[in-house]
């Protein structure tokens, strides 16, 4: 019946009651944030993908190009190198990063009061430290003679010296634990949380069934946090392929461009060469296949959590 | 009202100029001067840098006095290429500041810096200026678009003490690209410390590797800069002289990403013994890093055969903001002159500069290259002699041959992305023993002339 009534309702009536469910006063409510988002987060989002079809030196009037920006960053022989390397970061970081805080939230949930909250602390400690001053600190610690610190520690037990970021196949390895270390504190303490959500009748009914520890953890907590992890692990994704602070800092994207990511070969189109049209259509080509990502695997995710 | 020698100089000729155009109409100097303009100047000194400031201040003031009818605004704002685009759209940046050399190609070509031709006319500045300096900051057609303030050219900066210690004379430092090799084994076997280092990041890779393949006579780019000429048997020889020295005598120690902090700071603590650099950074490596003045030595690029140095260019060039007025330019232009150059020209200017220098510990006169003509230098020289804080008796292997030196400037167009390319060829032939440099030379290559067509 009512959808009867729906159907016949005017737009004019649709406003009314709209204004009657105090519609207007929470759109004044809103209004403040939307002005803030749209100026400051929308209207540049907008204007980026506007510019990349442009040329531009925000002196003279934009000339449109068509997909010339594109065709420019798609012909770049960097632009696979970065797409590579930006995947291995990713998978390395996934599978350094992934595991890790999960490991890390199960035992610290294990542990008691006091204990635990000491080492939820220690686990967030680092995400606490300016990443750029992390980052300079692992600079020194990855210093490459036999006096640097993680060589001296290493030749203590007969390992090295390694050239950590001075060789094209370490230096990737050596960015990611460092942002492994840097970032597992929140996966952690989001990963606690949802632990703590679990309702204990669950594990009492499990551990009643003869259910050991690991077993309590696999049947348990495992799917109760299905949701938790999968969308830590779309940020993620998401994260690890807009890498840049890293690289930028660590290798400026060396060893022979073994770090160079997409993120870092947009900066330097806009920064080195001045050329804003090459790097808002990189970066429009970047978001494009983040959504497709995030798309594709919200579909399957949605089939598994059915 | 106070006025200097030169802006009553330049009046004179000002008015003398508007006797003659006076029937085209054209505004003179004098009109500009009774105008109400509004400049903003950029590199004002931060507030740590308490005498520099108070140097700035004081100047700004006396302009101010000589420009009644000027307003004079000014700014901290810096050249930085991560936000000049967006402060030249917002209209923040300022209306005249500084920008390497490196860069000023780019800007010309992407028409975000004033064409101050004009304003150098109207002011008479043009007959005053170095006019092969000036080239620099000129398009095809001789239009100028900024005025080179500070020159210098790159060459080798060695640690006396270390040559001491490996038995070397640090008087003769190297004049080839194989004594640098013999000195820099004789360093490392002597006293363990990388004889030889190189920057290699942040475009600074690509940037002294270009010193290096003019040292050996080849070219980054044609003239008028349309064409990558690197992919080259100089380029390979530069490459040569650094992969013998990394891979064959083990002298260039072992972090191979360095940038220029990274490497002045490890000079200066003695680390390395010697690095192609700027004279200029003296002033860094000692003031900054605490080098001992004594133990610095500077001299003049090595070469591939022993004959004359050839060598790589660099400096400051002040540029005005692309979307002044034309009153605005001539009013930036006077104060570049008033500020950057008068000191060349006026005894009391120059003496009151070193001073001030001296005042606040920092280097004087470092041996260069001149921004104005050579003559005018040599004047300046002379009159800060007394004053000069700089051990130029440490300079003396780069002055002897200086003048016999040739002086190339940075690749025409897209100079720092070159050096970007670069960078990563330098890199692999220093961590890589099998590096491919000719399939990588070849890549850069494709990629910058990609980046020209555009």
């Amino acid at each position: 019946m009512s959808t009867s009534i729906h159907r016949a309702s005017s737009p004019r009536e649709r406003i009314i009651r709209w204004r009657r469910r105090g519609g207007l006063s929470a759109l004044a409510l809103a209004l403040p944030v939307l002005i803030v988002f749209g100026y400051f987060s929308w209207k540049p989002l907008v204007q980026g993908v506007v510019m990349a079809f442009q040329k531009w030196n925000f002196v003279s009037d934009p000339t449109w190009v068509g997909l010339s920006n594109f065709q420019y960053v798609l012909a770049d022989p960097l632009l696979a190198v970065a797409v590579g390397n930006t995947l291995l970061f990713t998978v390395l970081a996934l599978a350094f990063g992934f595991p890790l805080p999960l490991a890390l939230a199960v035992a610290v949930s294990t542990l008691r009061d006091r204990t635990r909250r000491l080492a939820s602390f220690l686990a967030y400690l680092p995400v606490i430290v300016p990443p750029v001053v992390a980052i300079l600190l692992w600079k020194v610690f990855y210093d490459p003679s036999e006096s640097g610190l993680f060589n001296s520690v290493l030749a203590a037990v007969g390992l090295g010296p390694f050239p950590w970021l001075n060789a094209a196949a370490s230096a990737m390895p050596s960015i990611v634990l460092e942002a492994t270390w840097a970032g597992a504190g929140t996966a952690t303490l989001i990963y606690l949380a949802a632990i703590t959500s679990v309702r204990p009748e669950l594990y009492e009914a499990a551990e009643l069934d003869g259910a050991g520890i690991a077993s309590r953890i696999w049947h348990v907590t495992f799917p109760q946090l299905r949701t938790v992890i999968l969308i830590m692990l779309l940020l993620q994704v998401i994260g690890a392929a807009q890498v840049f602070a890293e690289p930028y800092l660590f290798t400026g994207g060396g060893p022979q461009n073994a770090t160079l990511t997409v993120m870092l070969l947009l900066y330097r189109y806009a920064f080195t060469g001045g050329d804003y049209g090459a790097a808002t259509a990189l970066g429009v080509l970047l978001a494009l296949v983040l959504a497709a990502l995030s798309a594709l695997y919200l579909v399957i995710t949605r089939r598994w959590s059915e | 009202m106070k006025r200097t020698p030169w802006t009553l100089a330049a009046a004179t000729a000002a008015v003398a100029l508007a006797s003659l155009t006076a029937c085209a109409g054209a505004p003179t100097a004098e009109d500009f001067e009774k105008q109400d303009v509004t400049i903003t100047i950029g590199n004002q000194p931060p507030a740590s840098q308490e005498a520099e400031l108070a140097y700035f201040t004081e100047k700004v003031d006396a302009f101010r006095e000589a420009h009644p009818n000027w307003t004079i605004e000014t700014s901290e704002a810096t050249w930085d290429p991560a936000t000049f685009a967006a402060q030249l759209a917002g209209g923040n940046l300022p209306t005249v500041f500084g920008v390497p050399f490196t860069d000023i190609g780019s800007l010309i070509e992407r028409g975000q810096v004033a064409d101050i031709t004009s304003a150098l006319e109207t002011t008479g500045l043009s007959d005053q200026l170095n006019a092969s300096t000036l080239e620099i900051a000129q398009d095809g057609e001789g239009h100028v678009f900024g005025i080179p303030t500070d020159a210098y050219a790159l060459g080798l900066a060695y640690n006396r003490a270390l040559f001491e210690e490996a038995g070397l004379d640090p008087n003769s430092p190297p004049t080839t690209w194989e004594e640098v090799q013999v000195a820099a084994k004789a360093i490392t076997e002597a006293t363990g410390k990388a004889g030889y280092s190189q920057l290699t990041k942040d475009n600074q890779g690509g940037w002294i590797l270009t010193a290096q393949t003019y040292s050996f006579g080849g070219t980054m780019e044609n003239a008028e800069g349309t064409e990558v000429t690197f992919d080259s048997a100089e380029t390979r020889e530069a490459l040569d002289v650094i992969r013998t020295m990394r891979w064959e005598d083990d002298s260039m120690g072992s972090n191979f990403l360095l940038g220029a902090a990274d490497l002045a700071q490890s000079f200066a603590a003695g680390e390395v013994g010697m690095f192609v650099i700027q004279s200029l950074a003296y002033q860094p490596i000692v003031e900054v890093f605490g080098m001992p003045a004594e133990d610095f030595g500077f001299t003049t690029l090595p070469t591939a055969d022993g004959g004359d140095p050839v060598t790589l260019s660099g400096g400051n060039v002040e540029i005005v903001n692309a979307k002044a007025t034309e009153a605005e330019k001539v009013a930036a232009v006077e104060w570049i002159d008033f500020y950057k150059l008068e000191k060349y020209r006026s005894e009391d200017a120059a003496i009151a500069d070193a001073q001030l220098k001296v005042d606040q510990n920092t280097a004087v006169a470092i041996p260069g290259l001149s921004p104005v003509s050579d003559e005018q230098y040599e004047t300046y020289l002379g009159w800060i002699a007394d004053l000069n804080n700089v051990p130029t008796a440490n300079f003396q292997p780069y002055l002897q041959r200086a003048a016999s030196q040739t002086v190339i400037p940075e690749p025409k167009s897209d100079a720092q992305e070159l050096y970007a390319a670069l960078d990563p060829v330098v890199q692999a032939v220093l961590t890589d023993e099998g590096a491919d440099v000719d399939a990588l030379l070849g890549q850069a290559a494709d990629a910058i002339q990609a980046r020209l067509a555009r």
